[in-house]
Parts: structure tokens; C-alpha cells; sequence
């Protein structure tokens, strides 16, 4: 809950924010690197027969029952390939562990809140709405995800 | 504001929370003892209700207070007989405690609840009480019982204080002075307070010290009680902040629990103007010095009404009329009418709030569920355990580092043990009896029937059976509207009850126990039954079942109709039933937990509702399934069978009725869902030749028939070749896999209370205790599971709902009442089984052959070594009791392999022929009640009289007899053929319904020389006899067989003059005291167990020659 209140207020008491980014398919990612509890590679997991489509399976971290949910699936992408490279994003969203399957994981990018631009209606094929903002380095753009956003059911 | 920590608070909450669960009951015995007033209870009642309020005076909680204080004076009016309890006194005493309760739930909150008209009412009732013995003096209403405080004075009016009780309390020095009695004070004392007298300059104590009066007042209530004081008092919370008494100086006396070292804490002002006044009423400073004698003195010499001397406004008119008594405002005795109506009078329970806004107050609400109390024993022994548990970690570490194989795995084994140990103990802190549902019943049942007009009795029983939690809970609400229904349908009013032939009062028996690792509730009425023809009618016309299946049903699965959704069968809506939530709410927040509910009514006589519970919720064994490659769990609950039908019997028993696949089990049709086909799933057979596993693509579960059999069954399996030539080429045809072991059916038949069906299954596993862990928001949608679990290898299992799984195949609750026709007919078969059943002793006399005798020949089984056993003349003894027991084996008479050569053996002690012999044999013995199909004939062999299948074993039933008449034939002697007068042998009737009983005790009456007539059952026996009649000299018969049972048998006979005569004996397998003094009643002459040949032929012969002499 903390976690997503902080994320939810663009204007946070710090002025920076640490994103932790990775890759959807092609598109770089990023999210406030305190809803992260942890990265994991891709353990066994348990398909659920008649599971909404994105999500990938259960699996089992440390005696809690987590979903793992295909965020490429879920941002209307296709979903993410089972590559070595791919990681499940363990995030807590309303008192449930929920793990994001991603293609790839990145670095840590320092963020100052007023150089985060609005996000455009569209980024990559991934609608607008799902980011809190835009945020540019050198060479690369990052969208920051409004995790809570993207795991609200029914979308 | 003093509500003091949290923990104290809490500790408060919980102590009280646990008087008030008592109270309410004890309330009720009150009541039903009415005048005879049983002194214990009501000291125990008036114990917790002081408790409740000391607690809330310290915690400065003022409305729980006041209402206990009122609840407090009734009681002891109660206790000390000056008041009947009646119902309406007791409603009202209900009711506050029930406000008590409000207010402890919303504890942080509570003064500022409304409680005034509890208060009002309990003081109404107080002063009705009070009103016919008025004319004995009494000053105060309350000050009778002792310990019965008077904080809240109001209801006193000062003129009615006799003079001679009056006491003066003064300053040494000051004009002013405070006038009181010592029945005000007396009380006081009691409650361990001290009482002060203190003196406050208005302008000097408290404007000099920046304090309001109200402050003062409000600091004052919280920790103790204003006896008395010179200026209308008011409570602190109805006063301005700017308030001023109307004297310039205050005297007041003030009980409170603050010692005399502390006291002055609270007024800060020069220790001069507080003193304490004893329980001798003479003063003493803080110091304890005697200050004055007081004593008794005419209240004239020292009247509070004289303006004080040193008074700091000497022009302002006399302050007060009269010594004004705390909160005097309207005097409620003067008032006409002792009626509720009156104006709120207690100072402190009235309006609070307002100025209370100044202390800061925590909106969250304190939950008290989120703590538990745990005896200290099973703390203790949990402690044991986790220090246990650290140790055997430790070894296992130890074990691990060095490679100590052996060690680890001890170490292992430990853990295992300790774990479960653990386990246990941890769910017997989450157990609590179900008397915490149950108690609150007799209440509900009394307002209930007091409103309805009935006359309810409600017997509890079982209340110490404990549950888990969560369940005692959840069962509440369904146990309550059970519970509501009885009283409102069940039970009929009094007149209607006498018409009926019945006792005034209806009878509600709500009972729990223990059985099969299941708890049981029933609840049992005597009331008017449900009519099952009514409930059928309401199901047709709200479409719930056709006309076909109305007609096919037994009036139990008619009373069942009534769980099925959208039935309710309310006349008329009260506020009780009927409320459009029926039973079928009940029934599904009962299959939530895993219960099963079950309804039995008979019209005119009364309802039973049974309900099965599991223990807890928390851990519960499954049955671990695999479909589609991945593992599911199916509650133990639900499972009622595993079914393997093998390869070569599918074709036979599948079939396919409409849409739906059908298995025949036990003459029933089981309808049967594939559960890879409802959670859409692939499912996976084991190619029995690879070992691999492959798809299934069976269209359907009978798609199993032979090439030929079906026109489109070629479709189907050139299609099949197709496939599965593609996947392995090497197979050599399709027909063969269709008739292999792994294309056996594997069905978990499972019952979700009503309904019953087969879940078919890929592969059937273990069954297993798992732990239920939730789902995530994002599966919440998916219905077909419960949860999920971790299973041993760490991977996670699917838990199926399998009542969801059943409405998401199309199961539709049409096969709820082809269920409830099966329950029935299920049941019936156990109670006609019940009859049957025979009480065998196991035993064996070699490794892999079992034998059975009957139980009730059994005298005894000893332990004897191998060595013990005599050869003395040629047979086997040994020394028994200080006699010789004659042994003997059975493979000495029949055909069965030689007894095991074994170092200690068992000897079965018979007695047969008045002698007792020793079975030589060997364990494991075990003693089992079954309802036997006995085969007489297959096996049948001298000294076996059959053989039946026990425990999945094929069983040798020994005859004893013929085994000891084989060896020792010299023991019975044969007495004299009984001849009837015609010269033939006597004949004898006999009556039994099971073929066995009949053919054996046929056989042993033939070999007696009797002539028998057997019949199967009463009815043919009657007219056996009928057609018979001169013939037979002799009725034996069963006791239980269908159409004419042996009691209606004997009736008839006995009732008829012609046949009055025979005596009749009658068979069973166990004789109950029920059973003989009712067949004493129909007229059998005499009782004989079954398989008692001895004694039954003895009666028969002792009964043919009374009859021939």
C-alpha cells in the first residue's frame, strides 16, 4: 500500500526517485525501485486453467502464493518470451505479492521528478494511461509505470 | 480524557466482554426461577455487573458505569428479595446488557452513546420496585444492599432523609457545611474508596490557578464520585466552560480511589482544606490526624442553607434553598407517574460529549477478536515444543555439515514428529467450544417466543465441543437462523399444541458432538414438521422440479427441497423469516466451510436438522488428483469414493444419457463431468507402450467403443489412427490402447451435500494434509478453485471448489433431488443393515487365512506361550484358572491349512455344552460389527459354517459347535426328540429374513429332530402358521424383517385365541433392554441370540415339553 501511494503522488517529499527499469519486449520500463521486493529468474510455476490471459501462472515464494502476471500480455503487448534473460519482478499491490514477468531487467536510473515529462497517449503500443510520466536520459526514454494502475482489475 | 493505556483497556475490554457472556444467561435463570431467587446467581450476576463498573469509573468510562450501576441497584433489590424478577424486569436488564455490549464494542466511543432511556427504564423499574414498600423509610433506594454504591443521588430527595441520620461535615472554622447521612456515605466506604471532604475557593483555587471549574469537575468524575456538595452540581460535561457554581466557595465530599498521599494531586490546593472522612465518620487530615469530633449532630445547629460568614460576596442573596443533593433537578419519587417517560435524571449519562470535545479521542474502533485466550498449559506445551524443535534443528545441521546420513535422517524423523505435534498444538489454540454460539440462544429463543406468544423450552447440549475458530464464527448466522426458524415455523403456540395432543411448551434440543473427525450439530424441535407435500407443491409451482420428479419423490426428499435456491416457504413475512433469505442461504454459507446440512421432518411431530462440520478449516486432507500434467486437490469432504473403472468394463458401464456421461455405480446412474473438459485443459494418459505421456483426445468418455459398434464411431477412430500414427508411429493399433490398463477411467466421485457426481481424473495420487493458502485478486474469477497449496516438492496445487466445478459443467440442481432420493434409499439400506449387523471376532490360525466366530460366544482371549500347551491323552490342554482348558485347532475338524508353529499364541476361551474350550489361534484379533453377506455355501465345510468378505478379505466363519461336537461328540447329549401329540416330531415356525440365519439354525433345529417351516418374513409366516395351524407347536423368529416385523408377528398371534397358545421365541443379534421389555410387552416368551445354538435349542426344548406336560 505504501509503496503505491508513493508512486500515485508524483509530487514525493524527495524530489528524486530511484527507478528500477527493464524491458517489455522492446519498450524500457521503469518503476519506483521501493515496490520492488524482489527479482527473481523465472521459477516453476503452476498454470491455472481458465486464468484471465495474462496471467502466466502460480508459483510459490517462500510459502506465499504469488501471481505471476504476463505484463506484456497485460500492456497489450505480446506476451514475454521464456529467455534466459527473463526475470519476474516481484511487486507488492494491495497487500498481495504479485510477480511481473519481464523480458529483461536494467539498470537503476536516477530520476528527478521535475524532469518527468507527461506521458504521451501511447508509448510503444502500450496505452498512455498506464504511465505516471516519461522520463528521458541521454540516449534512452523510460516510461514510468503506475504499477498499481497497471495491476487494477479489470483492464 | 483518562482512558488509560491501551493494554489496560484492552485487559478491561476482555474481562468484561467475559462477564457480560454470562450474564446474559444467567439473567434468563433468573428469570425462570422468579420468586424462589437463587441468592449465588444473583451475587454471581451482581459480582460481574460491579466489576464491570469498578473498572469503568477507573477508566473514567461514564456511560458503562452509570448503566452497570443501574443494572447493580436492581440486583440487589433482587438479591435481597425486595424485588421479583418478572419477565419485563428482566427484559430491561436484558436489554441494558445488551446496550453494554454496544458500548464495549465501541469502547473509545462509548461516552458518547446515548444510553439515557436504558437508564431511565432500569431506574423505572427501580422505583416500581421501590413504590410498594415506600412507606418504610428509605432514603436511599439503593442503600440496602451493602455494597450497593449511590453515586447518582438524584433520585433522593433531600426532604425524605430522616433527621436522625443526618451527619454535618465542617471545616474546623468555616461557616460552611456539607449535610449527608450515613447510609449516602456507607457505601462508599465499601467499595474500598476514601471519601474526602474538600474545600475549594472558587476565585483563590481556581481562577488563581488557571483551571475552570468544569476542568476541575470533569478531573474529579474520572477518578471518583461526588457524594455531596453545597452548589447544584451538574456533570462536567453539561457545564460551559466558563461555568461557576454558585457559591464562592465549594465544599464537597468526594469519594475516589485515590489514597490521601495522592489526593491532592488532583486539586492542588493547601492540604488544610481536604480532609478524609473514615468509616467512623470523624475527619482526619491527609497526615491522618483526627481532626473533630463530629458525630451526629441536628442538622439545624450547622444548616448548609446559613450564608457563610467569611463569604467573599457578603451582599449576594443565600446561595443555595437547601442542602442540595447531587444533580437534584427533577425529583423523579415526587414525580406522578414512575414512568419512563421522565426526563433523563442521571447527571452523568446524559448529554455527554459535548464538552468532551476537548480530549482527544481515537476514532478506530478497538477489536477485541484480534486476541485469543490460550491456557497456560498449552502455551507451555508449545514451548516445549519449539525448544524441541530448536534442538532437533540443530542436530540435523550438525548431521548435514558432517555428512551424517544416518543422523540427519533421525534427526529428520524428529522434526516430523515434532512438527505434527507442533501442529496440533497450535490448532488447539485456535479451538473454542461452541457454547460461544450456543449461549446466546436461550436469549434469542426466549425474545423470540415471548413475542410470538409460544412457550419454548431450549435444551443445550454439547457445548464443551470445540472448533476451530474461524467456523465458530462463520456458524453463527446459519445456526441462528436455524435456530429462528424452529421457533417461528417449528414450534406451534400453546393452543394450538394442546389441540394437537401435546404438552403446552414446544421442546428445541440444539445439541453438538464429536463424530468421525467431524463435528455434529442437530437441531431437534417437537414442533410442527414440515409437510412434505406442501414444500413439493411450492417446488413445482416456482418450477424448481417437474410434475415427473414430484411424483418420484419420498416425503424426505421432499422436506430437502426446501434448500434449493429461490425456495421459501414462509406464509406470511415476520420480522423473524422470510425475509427472502431461505435456506438455501444456510445451506450455502455451511457448504463454504465444508458442511453438510441435512433436514428429517415428520409432519405433526417435529424437525431435525442435522449439520457435519470439519474441525477446522485451516489444514484439511485432500485427495491429490493430476489432470493435464499439473496436480489439484479435492477436499477429503467432498470425496466420497475413488472409482477405477478398468479399460475393458468402460464400454459396459460409461454411458452416454442426452449430453452428459453417465457411470453405473451400485445401481445408480452418477453423472460424470471430465474435468480437463471443464477447466479446459488437455488432458494426459501414459502411453502404456513409451511410458510417455501423450494428449487425450477422446471426444467424450464413452467415445470408447469398439470399431464397429457405432457408424460414427469409423470417423472417429481413423481420425484417432491419424493422430496417432503422427505422434508414435511404432504403435500398433488404436483398438489395443482402448482395452489397456492406463485407458482405465479414473473417477473421484464427490458430493457437495445435495448433489453427487464423478469428476473424471487423469491420475489419481495420495491423499494428503495440505495447508489452504488464498488466490490472488487476479484469479478471484477463476470459480472451480478453493485455493491453493505448496505441495512437498515446493510446487503449487490448485485446490477445486468442486460445488463450482459442478454448476461450471452444467450440473444443474435437478440432481439435487435424485441426490436427496439416494440419501434416503442410502439410509435406509444402513438401518435395515443396522439390523443385520453381527458383532464378529477376527482372528487367524495361519499367516494368510482369516477366520471370523460370532462375538457374544466369546468368553475370553488369553496370551498362553507355546510351551504351556499339555499333550495329556491325547489332546492339547493347559492349566486355565486353576482348571484344565481342552484346546483345539481348527484344522483339526475342517480343511484349512495347519495352525502356525508360532512361540506365543492366542487362545480363544468358548464355552460350549457348559464346558469351556480353548481356540488355539494367532493375531492380529479384532473385534468388528459389519452387516454380513454370509456365502453358506461356496466354502462351506464341517466346522465353517460360510464365509463372507471382511475388512477385503475373504473370511472362514467358524461353527464351534461343530467343531467341539466333532471332537468331543460325547459332550452333548441329545435330549429325547420332543414329539408332538400327533406322534410326529414337533414342528416349529421360524421366521428370519436372511438366508444364512435361516439355513443355520434351520440345519441345528433339524438335527434336534424338529420339523421346520421356514418363511421369509412375518407376512409369510403369519400365514404359514395360518395354513399350518395344528401343526406347529413351536414360533421362533427374527425380530427385524421386512413387511411383518417379529414384534407385529407375535401381536397377531398372541392377539389371535386360536394361536394364543405357542410360545414364541424370538432371535436377535443383539438383545437390548429397549428390545426385551418391548417384546415382553407384545408377548414373546422368550429372547435367544442367533448363533447361540445351545441355549436356543435348551429353550425350545424346554418350551415343547411345558407345552406337551
Amino acid at each position: 500500500m505504501k509503496g503505491t501511494e508513493l508512486m500515485n503522488t508524483k509530487t514525493d517529499h524527495s524530489p528524486t526517485v530511484e527507478l528500477a527499469t527493464f524491458y517489455v519486449g522492446s519498450a524500457l520500463c521503469g518503476m519506483d525501485i521501493l515496490n520492488v521486493q524482489e527479482i527473481n529468474k523465472l521459477m516453476e510455476m503452476t498454470k491455472v486453467p481458465q486464468a484471465p490471459d495474462y496471467v502466466t501462472g502460480i508459483l510459490n515464494l517462500r510459502g506465499q502464493i504469488v501471481t505471476v502476471v504476463d505484463l506484456g500480455k497485460k500492456l497489450g503487448l505480446t506476451s514475454i518470451e521464456f529467455s534466459d534473460t527473463a526475470r519476474n519482478i516481484i511487486v507488492n499491490s494491495d497487500n498481495e505479492y504479485v510477480g511481473l514477468l519481464v523480458s529483461s531487467i536494467s539498470d537503476v536510473v536516477d530520476a528527478k521528478w521535475d524532469k518527468v515529462e507527461e506521458p504521451p497517449a501511447n508509448i510503444g503500443g502500450v496505452q498512455g494511461v498506464f504511465f505516471k510520466g516519461v522520463f528521458k536520459t541521454k540516449d534512452r526514454l523510460i516510461g514510468i509505470l503506475d504499477v498499481h494502475k497497471v495491476l487494477a482489475e479489470d483492464n | 480524557m483518562s482512558i488509560q493505556d491501551d493494554e489496560t483497556l484492552q485487559m478491561y475490554l476482555e474481562e468484561s466482554l467475559d462477564h457480560l457472556s454470562s450474564i446474559e444467561n444467567d439473567f434468563l435463570t433468573i428469570e425462570e426461577n422468579g420468586a424462589d431467587i437463587d441468592e449465588d446467581l444473583v451475587n454471581k450476576v451482581y459480582r460481574a455487573a460491579h466489576s464491570i463498573k469498578g473498572g469503568a469509573g477507573f477508566m473514567g468510562l461514564t456511560n458503562i458505569k452509570d448503566l452497570t450501576h443501574e443494572m447493580e441497584n436492581i440486583l440487589g433489590k433482587i438479591r435481597s428479595r425486595k424485588m421479583v424478577p418478572t419477565p419485563d424486569i428482566v427484559n430491561i436488564l436484558l436489554k441494558a446488557s445488551d446496550a453494554l455490549k454496544a458500548l464495549m464494542n465501541d469502547i473509545l466511543n462509548s461516552n458518547e452513546i446515548d444510553i439515557s432511556h436504558h437508564v431511565q427504564a432500569l431506574q423505572a423499574v427501580l422505583e416500581a420496585g421501590d413504590a410498594p414498600p415506600a412507606s418504610a423509610p428509605k432514603p436511599c433506594p439503593v442503600g440496602d444492599g451493602p455494597g450497593t454504591p449511590c453515586p447518582v443521588e438524584s433520585a433522593v430527595a433531600a426532604k425524605e432523609i430522616p433527621e436522625e441520620g443526618k451527619i454535618s461535615l465542617a471545616f474546623p472554622g468555616s461557616g460552611l457545611a456539607i449535610t449527608t447521612t450515613a447510609e449516602k456515605v456507607g457505601p462508599h466506604f465499601e467499595q474500598a474508596k476514601y471519601i474526602y471532604l474538600v474545600e475549594m475557593d472558587v476565585s483563590r483555587d481556581i481562577r488563581g490557578q488557571h483551571k475552570t471549574c468544569q476542568g476541575v469537575l470533569e478531573e474529579m468524575e474520572q477518578t471518583g464520585t461526588v457524594v455531596n456538595a453545597n452548589f447544584t452540581l451538574k456533570p462536567s460535561t453539561e457545564l460551559d466552560a466558563d461555568w461557576e457554581p454558585d457559591v464562592p466557595v465549594m465544599l464537597f465530599l468526594f469519594g475516589s480511589i485515590l489514597k490521601p498521599g495522592d489526593i491532592n494531586i488532583l486539586f492542588e490546593i493547601d492540604t488544610n482544606h481536604i480532609f478524609e472522612l473514615r468509616s467512623d465518620f470523624q475527619l482526619y487530615d491527609l497526615d491522618g490526624q483526627r481532626i473533630a469530633s463530629l458525630g451526629q449532630q441536628p442538622a439545624e445547629q450547622t444548616s448548609a442553607n446559613e450564608p457563610p460568614p467569611k463569604a467573599t460576596h457578603p451582599d449576594s442573596p443565600a446561595p443555595v434553598a437547601e442542602p442540595v443533593v447531587l444533580g437534584s433537578v427533577p425529583d423523579p419519587v415526587s414525580e406522578p407517574l414512575p414512568d419512563l417517560g421522565i426526563e433523563p435524571v442521571a447527571p452523568f449519562a446524559t448529554q455527554p460529549g459535548e464538552a468532551g470535545a476537548s480530549t482527544a479521542r481515537k476514532p478506530a474502533k478497538v477489536e477485541h477478536e484480534t486476541s485469543l485466550r490460550v491456557h497456560v498449559s498449552l502455551l507451555d506445551q508449545l514451548m516445549t515444543l519449539a525448544g524441541e524443535l530448536v534442538l532437533s534443528r540443530n542436530q540435523l545441521l550438525q548431521s548435514i555439515a558432517s555428512g551424517d546420513q544416518r543422523n540427519s535422517e533421525t534427526a529428520g524423523q524428529r522434526i516430523d514428529l515434532i512438527t505434527s505435534e507442533l501442529q496440533e498444538a497450535i490448532m488447539l489454540t485456535r479451538m473454542q467450544s461452541i457454547g460461544n454460539v450456543f449461549n446466546k440462544f436461550p436469549r434469542v429463543v426466549r425474545d423470540l417466543a415471548q413475542s410470538l406468544g409460544k412457550q419454548i423450552e431450549l435444551t443445550l447440549e454439547g457445548k464443551e465441543v470445540e472448533l476451530d475458530k474461524t467456523i465458530i464464527e462463520a456458524i453463527g448466522d446459519p445456526l441462528t437462523h436455524l435456530v429462528r426458524n424452529s421457533v417461528d415455523h417449528g414450534i406451534e403456540t400453546p393452543a394450538i399444541r394442546k389441540q394437537a395432543g401435546k404438552t403446552a411448551t414446544g421442546q428445541i434440543f440444539l445439541k453438538a458432538y464429536h463424530e468421525a473427525g467431524q463435528v455434529n450439530i442437530e437441531i431437534t424441535d417437537d414442533g410442527k414438521g414440515l409437510d412434505g407435500g406442501k414444500l413439493a407443491a411450492k417446488a413445482l409451482e416456482k418450477g424448481l422440479i417437474t410434475e415427473d420428479q414430484a411424483k418420484l419423490m419420498s416425503v424426505r426428499d421432499k422436506v430437502n427441497l426446501i434448500f434449493l435456491p429461490g425456495f421459501s416457504t414462509a406464509e406470511k413475512v415476520t420480522d423473524v423469516s422470510g425475509r427472502g433469505v431461505g435456506m438455501d442461504v444456510v445451506k450455502t454459507n455451511l457448504d463454504q466451510l465444508g458442511g453438510i446440512i441435512d433436514i428429517d421432518s415428520e409432519l405433526g411431530k417435529g424437525t431435525t436438522i442435522r449439520i457435519k462440520l470439519p474441525l477446522t478449516l485451516a489444514i484439511i486432507p485432500c485427495q491429490i488428483v493430476l489432470t493435464g500434467g499439473e496436480r489439484y486437490a479435492i477436499p477429503q469432504v467432498n470425496l466420497e469414493e475413488l472409482l477405477r473403472i478398468p479399460a475393458d468394463q468402460v464400454r459396459s458401464r460409461i454411458e452416454r444419457v442426452g449430453d452428459a456421461d453417465v457411470v453405473r455405480l451400485r445401481g445408480n446412474l452418477l453423472p460424470l463431468i471430465r474435468l480437463s473438459d471443464v477447466i479446459e485443459v488437455d488432458p494426459i494418459f501414459m502411453d502404456p507402450d513409451t511410458g510417455a505421456t501423450q494428449p487425450d483426445r477422446r471426444k467424450s468418455l464413452s467415445d470408447r467403443r469398439s470399431k464397429k459398434s457405432s457408424l460414427f464411431g469409423e470417423e472417429n477412430e481413423t481420425l484417432k489412427a491419424v493422430e496417432h500414427s503422427d505422434s508414435t508411429p511404432n504403435r500398433r493399433n488404436t483398438e489395443e490402447r482402448r482395452y489397456h490398463a492406463g485407458s482405465a477411467l479414473n473417477i473421484v466421485v464427490v458430493s457437495t451435500g445435495a448433489m453427487k457426481y464423478g469428476l473424471v481424473v487423469d491420475e489419481l495420487n495420495d491423499s494428503e494434509e495440505i495447508v489452504v493458502k488464498p488466490l490472488g485478486r487476479d484469479l478471484k474469477k477463476c470459480k472451480g478453485y478453493a485455493g491453493a497449496t505448496i505441495m512437498g516438492d515446493g510446487r503449487v496445487a490448485l485446490i477445486l471448489d468442486v460445488s463450482n466445478l459442478a454448476k461450471m459443467a452444467g450440473l444443474t440442481s435437478l440432481e439435487a433431488s435424485s441426490r436427496a432420493a439416494e440419501i434416503a434409499a442410502a439410509e435406509q439400506e444402513a438401518v435395515r443393515a443396522c439390523q443385520d449387523k453381527q458383532a464378529l471376532l477376527i482372528f487367524r490360525s495361519a499367516e494368510d487365512e482369516q477366520f471370523a466366530a460370532p462375538l457374544n460366544l466369546v468368553e475370553r482371549i488369553e496370551k498362553i506361550k507355546r510351551t504351556d500347551i499339555e499333550n495329556l491323552g491325547g489332546k492339547q490342554v493347559i492349566k486355565y484358572r486353576g482348571g484344565t482348558l481342552p484346546l483345539f485347532s481348527i484344522d483339526e475338524v475342517a480343511m484349512v491349512k495347519p495352525m502356525a508353529e508360532l512361540e506365543n499364541m492366542l487362545v480363544i476361551v468358548f464355552n460350549v455344552a457348559k464346558r469351556e474350550v480353548g481356540l488355539l489361534a494367532m493375531g492380529p484379533v479384532d473385534a468388528q460389527e459389519t452387516n454380513l453377506t454370509i456365502d453358506g455355501v461356496t466354502l462351506r465345510q464341517e466346522g465353517i459354517m460360510g464365509s463372507a468378505i471382511i475388512n477385503d478379505r475373504t473370511t472362514l466363519l467358524v461353527d464351534i459347535y461343530e467343531i467341539v461336537k466333532a471332537l468331543n461328540p460325547q459332550w452333548f447329549t441329545t435330549p429325547p426328540v420332543v414329539e408332538a401329540e400327533s406322534g410326529h416330531a414337533a414342528t416349529v415356525l421360524f421366521a428370519e429374513d436372511s438366508s444364512f440365519f435361516r439355513n443355520q439354525v434351520k440345519g441345528s433345529m433339524e438335527k434336534e429332530g424338529l420339523n421346520v417351516l421356514e418363511a421369509e418374513d412375518g407376512a409369510i409366516a403369519w400365514d404359514l402358521l395360518q395354513a399350518n395351524s395344528e401343526k406347529i407347536a413351536l414360533v421362533v423368529t427374527d425380530i427385524e424383517m421386512p413387511n411383518l416385523d417379529g414384534f407385529g408377528l407375535t401381536k397377531m398371534i398372541k392377539s389371535n385365541p386360536a394361536y394364543s397358545h405357542l410360545p414364541v421365541i424370538a432371535l436377535t443379534t443383539l438383545a437390548g433392554e429397549e428390545d426385551i421389555s418391548m417384546g415382553k410387552k407384545v408377548g414373546i416368551d422368550d429372547y435367544q441370540i442367533k448363533l447361540d445354538r445351545e441355549k436356543l435349542m435348551n429353550s425350545i426344548h424346554a418350551f415343547l415339553q411345558a407345552n406337551a406336560a
